[in-house]
C-alpha cells in the first residue's frame, strides 16, 4: 500500500471577465501566406442565360415559393398548391426533382405548360410522429434556363394538441435532506377548455417523495405562447428524504382532452452530498471509474473533478490515499475556491503508469475492481471510495 | 477604431490594400499563441501586441463588396458529368437496402463548393447535434444524413485535401435526454469534437443539465484550452466569455449565449455549479472587450430559439454573423437571411445533419460564399470517430443496463395482459401470422444490432426498437420486457408482442383446462387486436420508423410487408 499525506491549499479563482477571457490561435490550418485570388477576381460559374432568342424562351413564374402551414397536429396532414405560370413564349416543361424526404409528397398537375398557361404543384406533408418546427423542400426542374430549378418550401410547427413545457424537469444538485420545486406549464392548442383531471407518479418506489398542484393559467400568460389557446400552470415538488444519487420519476397527467392527450413528463435529477465527483468514464451511480484495458507501454490516466460544497468546504483535506493494487497512482491537483460560489474544486488524476505489470481488475462486481480509498477530514464524508475497472496487458 | 475604418463607407481599395499588405508580409504565425500579454489585451486591459498592421483597418469580408454577396448553392442537376457516383456506404446493419437501387448522394444532394476558389477562411458552423453521434441506420446508413464521423471527414477534406484554412464553430446542443448513458455519450462526443478541432463551442441547454460533467472541461481541471465559450453561462467560475481566434490574416471574435426560453429549463439545475444570467446583459458586458480586440469579424453563437436569436441579431448589429440553434430542422439551401444592416443569420439545422460553410474571399465582387453541406454518404467514415464510437459502445457493454441506470417502467397493459412471453409461443395457434412475421425484417431486428460494426446490442437507444417490451423513445424496458439475450432469450427481435402487447394472459386463457371463461377470452383477444387503422392512427409503426430512423418509411407501402389477419373481419 502506498500512502500519501496531503494538505490542500485553496486559491481563489477569479470570475471576472478578464480572467475568463482567452485568446487562441487556430494552429491546425495556418494561413499559408498565399493571397489566393488577390488581384485576380474570382470567376464564378452562373447558370447560362437564355437562348439567342429570349422572346421565345419559356419563363417560369411561381406565385410563392414558401408556404407556412402554421401549427399542425402531429397526426394531421397538410398540403398546399403552388401556382406555376409560363410567362414566356415557348413551352415550359416541369419535372420533379429531389424532395427533402419521402415524407414530403409533391405532385405536378401538368408536365408541360403552353405560353400563358398555369398549373399547380402540390406539396403535402404528414409529420408522422415528428414534433417541432419543420421546413421541407422540393425541387421542380424546368427548361427555363434562367431558373432551371425552383425550390419550393413548406414550413410550420407540429405540436400535440396538449403539450407540457418543459417536457422534462431537471432537479439537479438537490442537497441531501433538501426539497425543491419546479414550475410546469401545460398548454392546449385547440379551442376547448383545458382542465387537469388527475395525475399520478409512475415510479412507485419514489412516488411518495413527489407532489404536484395545478391551477388555471391567466389568459395573458397562455396568450404569450405561440399558437396556444389555453393553459394550466403547475408546480412539481420534491420532498426531503430521497437518498444520495440520481432519481428518475415520471408524472402522468390526465387532461380534459381525453386519453389521447394524456401527458407524461419526466422528472430527473440528483441528490448530492458535500463531496461529489464528475468526469469522463466515471459512473457516479456505481462509484466506478472505467479505464479499461491499458497497454503497459503506454499507461493511461483519467482526470476527475472533485467538488466540495457546504460549510466545511474551505478546510477540507484529503488526508490519506490508499490504492489497491498499489500500481494505481493518484495525483491531487490544486484546490481552487470560486468567487461567489460555495464550492471548492479539486482536479483528481488517477493513473495507470507506464511500465505497470500485467493485471486484471475488470470484475463484474465491485470486489473484482481496483479500489482507491481517500480519507478526509470532512465530518460528514470521512472516506471516499473510487472503484477502478482496468487491466494492464503487454 | 479599425472596424469604423473598414466600414462600407470607406473606399474598398483601402481595406483590400491593407489586407494584401498583411498577406504579403506573411501571417502564418499567430501573434496570440499562448502569449499571456495578448490574453490580457483581449480582455480589454491593454492594447494587443499586434504585428499585424497596427492601427490599420481590418478587412471585414462581410461588410464589403457588392449587394449580392452570397453565391447560391449550385444546381444539383449540374453535377460534373464525368464524376462517378461513390460506392454506397451501405447499411450499418447490412439490412434493408437490397431491394433498392444504389443511392447516389451527389445526384440526390448536388455537388458542394462548385466554383469555389481557395477561400481566405472557411467558417464551418454546426450545432444541435442532439445526441446523434451517428444517424440511425435502419433505412441503410447510406441514405441517412449526419453523424460526427462524416462531419470529421468533411472538415478534414477542407483542411487537408483542399488546403483551406478552417475555423469550426458549434452553437451547442451536443446531447439530449437525461441518463447515465447521456453523460457517457456527452464525454465521447466532446472528445470527438476535440478531434475535429473545434475552435469555439457554445453551451447548449441539454449539456448544461450535466453541469458537473461539463465543468470537467474547465481549463483548471484539464490544464489546456477549452473550446467552450459563453457570455451568460458560467460553470464553476471558469467559462470563457469570449474567444479571439487568429486564423491567418483574419481575426475573429466569438461569443455565445444561452437564450432565456432555454435558460428557464435550467432553473433547477445545481446552482452551485451553474449560473445563467440574462443573455442581452451579458452581451452588453462582453461586447466592449470583443470590439477592443479589433477583430475582422464578430460572431455570436446563439443557443436560443429562432425568434430570440433574430431579436438578438437585431439588437446587436455589431455582430457580423449570428448562428442559431433554433432554426428549422433543415437549414436554408440558398443562403443566410440578412438581418439589420448586414448581419448574416445562419441556421444549422438539427441532429447534426448539416454543416454550414461560409467562405470568405479576398474578392470585392464576391467576398462571401455560402454552402449548406448535407452530411451524406459522400463523406466516408472517419477512423478516429469510428474508434470513439467503438469505445463508447464498449463502455455501454461494460456498464450493462444496470450500470446505465436503466430501470423497467410500469406498463399499464400488464394488469390485464400479463407478462411478455415471446413470439415463439404464438406460433402454435397463429401459424400463418407467425410465418408472415418470420419472413419480415422484424424477426431479424436484434441480429442486425449484433452484426453492426461496432455491435450496438448493448446500446439502450438502439435496443429499444429491436426487441420486445421496450418503450421506443424512453430507451427503457417495460416491466418484464427484454433485458439481455442471456436473461430473456425469447424477447429478442421485434416480435408479436411489440405491436400487440404482452401475451401471457391470452396464452393462459386459451390453454386447455384454463379457468378463463369465454368473456375473458374474448376480452383478452380484443385487447391484443391491432387493425391497420389502429397502427396508422396510434403511430404504432412510426414510433420506431420515424423521420430520423426511417425517413423513407411510408405506411401504405410497408404495411403489406407485415400484414396478417386471424379472421375475416380484418383483425
Amino acid at each position: 500500500m502506498k500512502t500519501w499525506l496531503l494538505t490542500l491549499l485553496s486559491v481563489v479563482v477569479g470570475t471576472g471577465l478578464g480572467v475568463a477571457t482567452a485568446v487562441y490561435s487556430v494552429r491546425r490550418a495556418p494561413w499559408d501566406g498565399t493571397p489566393n485570388g488577390a488581384g485576380s477576381p474570382v470567376s464564378v460559374s452562373k447558370p447560362a442565360v437564355g437562348p439567342d432568342e429570349p422572346e421565345k424562351r419559356p419563363i417560369v413564374v411561381v406565385d410563392q415559393e414558401s408556404y407556412d402551414f402554421g401549427v399542425m397536429d402531429g397526426g394531421g396532414k397538410q398540403s398546399h398548391e403552388f401556382r406555376f405560370t409560363n410567362k414566356g413564349q415557348s413551352k415550359l416543361t416541369l419535372a420533379k426533382g429531389e424532395a427533402t424526404c419521402r415524407c414530403t409528397k409533391f405532385e405536378l398537375e401538368k408536365a408541360e405548360l403552353e405560353p400563358g398557361e398555369s398549373a399547380n404543384v402540390t406539396m403535402e406533408w404528414a409529420p408522422k410522429g415528428f414534433r417541432g418546427s419543420f421546413r421541407q423542400t422540393a425541387n421542380v426542374m424546368t427548361n427555363d434556363q434562367r431558373r432551371p430549378r425552383v425550390m419550393l418550401a413548406i414550413v410550420g410547427r407540429v405540436t400535440n394538441i396538449v403539450k407540457a413545457d418543459p417536457n422534462d424537469i431537471i432537479l439537479n444538485g438537490v442537497p441531501a435532506g433538501g426539497s425543491k420545486t419546479a414550475a410546469l406549464r401545460v398548454f392546449a392548442y385547440a379551442p376547448k377548455p383545458l382542465k387537469i383531471l388527475g395525475y399520478d407518479f409512475l415510479e412507485p418506489e419514489t412516488a411518495k417523495f413527489f407532489a404536484a398542484k395545478f391551477e388555471a393559467m391567466p389568459e395573458a400568460q397562455w396568450k404569450g405562447e405561440q399558437d396556444a389557446q389555453g393553459g394550466v400552470v403547475g408546480e412539481i415538488a420534491l420532498k426531503p428524504g430521497l437518498p444520495l444519487g440520481s432519481f428518475r420519476q415520471t408524472i402522468r397527467i390526465k387532461t380534459s382532452y381525453g386519453d389521447a392527450a394524456e401527458i407524461e413528463v419526466a422528472i430527473n435529477g440528483t441528490v448530492v452530498g458535500d463531496i461529489s465527483l464528475f468526469g469522463p468514464d466515471w459512473n457516479a451511480e456505481r462509484g466506478v471509474l472505467t479505464i479499461g484495458t491499458v497497454n503497459a507501454s503506454e499507461g493511461a490516466e483519467r482526470t476527475l473533478l472533485l467538488i466540495v460544497r457546504g460549510d466545511y468546504r474551505k478546510g477540507v483535506k484529503l488526508e490519506e490515499i490508499r490504492s489497491d493494487p498499489d500500481l494505481l497512482q493518484v495525483e491531487v491537483g490544486q484546490p481552487q475556491e470560486v468567487e461567489e460560489r460555495p464550492l471548492v474544486q479539486v482536479p483528481l488524476t488517477i493513473r495507470v503508469p507506464k511500465g505497470s505489470p500485467p493485471a486484471s481488475y475488470l470484475g463484474s462486481d465491485l470486489a473484482g475492481l481496483g479500489r482507491i480509498t481517500i480519507k478526509t477530514n470532512h465530518p460528514k464524508v470521512p472516506e471516499l471510495i473510487i472503484y477502478v475497472r482496468f487491466a494492464v496487458q503487454g | 477604431m479599425p472596424r469604423k475604418l473598414c466600414s462600407p463607407r470607406m473606399p474598398e481599395g483601402l481595406c483590400a490594400a491593407a489586407l494584401l499588405a498583411v498577406l504579403a508580409a506573411g501571417c502564418s504565425t499567430s501573434v496570440f499563441s499562448g502569449d499571456p500579454a495578448a490574453e490580457e489585451s483581449a480582455s480589454g486591459r491593454n492594447p494587443p501586441a499586434l504585428t499585424l498592421d497596427a492601427g490599420e483597418p481590418r478587412k471585414n469580408p462581410l461588410r464589403e463588396g457588392t449587394a449580392e454577396p452570397i453565391q447560391k448553392r449550385p444546381d444539383p442537376g449540374k453535377a460534373d458529368p464525368g464524376r462517378k457516383a461513390p460506392a454506397a456506404e451501405g447499411s450499418k446493419t447490412g439490412q434493408g437496402t437490397s431491394d433498392r437501387p444504389p443511392f447516389d448522394p451527389i445526384q440526390a444532394n448536388g455537388e458542394f463548393f462548385v466554383g469555389w476558389p481557395k477561400p481566405t477562411l472557411a467558417l464551418v458552423f454546426t450545432g444541435c447535434t442532439d445526441g446523434y453521434f451517428e444517424p440511425c441506420g435502419c433505412a441503410g446508413l447510406d441514405r441517412m444524413k449526419g453523424g460526427l464521423s462524416r462531419r470529421h471527414t468533411m472538415l478534414e477534406e477542407l483542411r487537408r485535401q483542399r488546403g483551406w484554412p478552417v475555423v469550426a464553430l458549434d452553437v451547442g446542443g451536443i446531447v439530449k435526454g437525461w441518463s447515465p448513458q447521456a453523460v457517457i455519450k456527452l464525454h465521447n462526443m466532446v472528445m470527438a469534437m476535440r478531434k475535429m478541432g473545434y475552435d469555439a463551442i457554445g453551451l447548449g441547454k441539454n449539456e448544461l443539465k450535466f453541469p458537473g460533467d461539463m465543468a470537467t472541461y474547465a481549463p483548471s481541471v484539464r490544464g489546456n484550452e477549452s473550446p467552450f465559450v459563453s457570455a451568460n453561462v458560467d460553470l464553476i467560475g471558469q467559462t470563457a466569455k469570449m474567444r479571439i481566434l487568429q486564423a491567418g490574416a483574419v481575426r475573429l471574435g466569438v461569443t455565445s449565449v444561452l437564450g432565456k426560453k432555454y435558460a428557464v429549463e435550467l432553473d433547477n439545475v445545481d446552482p452551485v455549479l451553474l449560473k445563467v444570467t440574462d443573455a442581452e446583459q451579458a452581451i452588453r458586458k462582453v461586447l466592449p472587450a470583443l470590439q477592443k480586440a479589433r477583430c475582422s469579424l464578430l460572431i455570436l453563437l446563439s443557443h436560443a430559439t429562432r425568434e430570440e436569436s433574430i431579436e438578438l441579431a437585431r439588437k446587436f448589429p455589431e455582430f457580423d454573423l449570428v448562428a442559431t440553434s433554433g432554426g428549422y430542422a433543415e437549414p436554408p439551401a440558398d443562403g443566410p437571411r440578412i438581418l439589420g444592416p448586414k448581419t448574416q443569420f445562419i441556421e444549422v439545422g438539427e441532429k447534426g445533419e448539416y454543416a454550414i460553410v461560409l467562405g470568405l474571399f479576398d474578392d470585392p465582387k464576391q467576398p462571401v460564399r455560402y454552402q449548406r453541406v448535407i452530411l451524406d454518404s459522400r463523406y466516408k467514415s472517419s477512423p478516429d470517430i469510428v474508434a470513439l464510437m467503438e469505445s463508447y459502445q464498449n463502455r455501454l457493454k461494460d456498464e450493462g443496463l444496470e450500470g446505465l441506470g436503466v430501470r423497467p417502467m410500469p406498463n399499464s397493459r400488464t394488469e390485464l395482459l400479463g407478462k411478455y412471453v415471446g413470439s415463439a409461443k404464438c406460433e402454435s395457434c397463429h401459424e400463418e401470422s407467425y410465418r408472415v412475421w418470420r419472413k419480415s425484417g422484424h424477426a431479424r431486428a436484434y441480429e442486425t444490432l449484433v452484426k453492426a460494426a461496432p455491435p450496438r446490442n448493448y446500446d439502450p437507444e438502439c435496443i429499444s426498437c429491436h426487441v420486445i417490451g421496450w418503450h421506443p423513445t424512453e430507451y427503457r424496458p417495460y416491466a418484464g420486457g427484454f433485458w439481455s439475450k442471456e436473461k430473456t432469450p425469447l424477447l429478442v427481435d421485434v416480435g408479436c408482442e411489440s405491436c400487440h402487447g404482452p401475451g401471457e394472459a391470452h396464452c393462459d386463457a386459451e390453454m386447455p383446462g384454463s379457468k378463463a371463461d369465454k368473456a375473458l377470452q374474448e376480452k383478452l383477444q380484443k385487447a391484443l387486436v391491432v387493425t391497420k387503422a389502429d397502427a396508422e392512427k396510434r403511430f404504432l409503426c412510426v414510433s420506431c420508423h420515424d423521420l430520423d430512423n426511417s425517413p423513407d418509411f411510408d405506411f401504405p407501402t410497408y404495411w403489406p410487408k407485415v400484414e396478417h389477419y386471424e379472421n375475416k373481419d380484418g383483425e
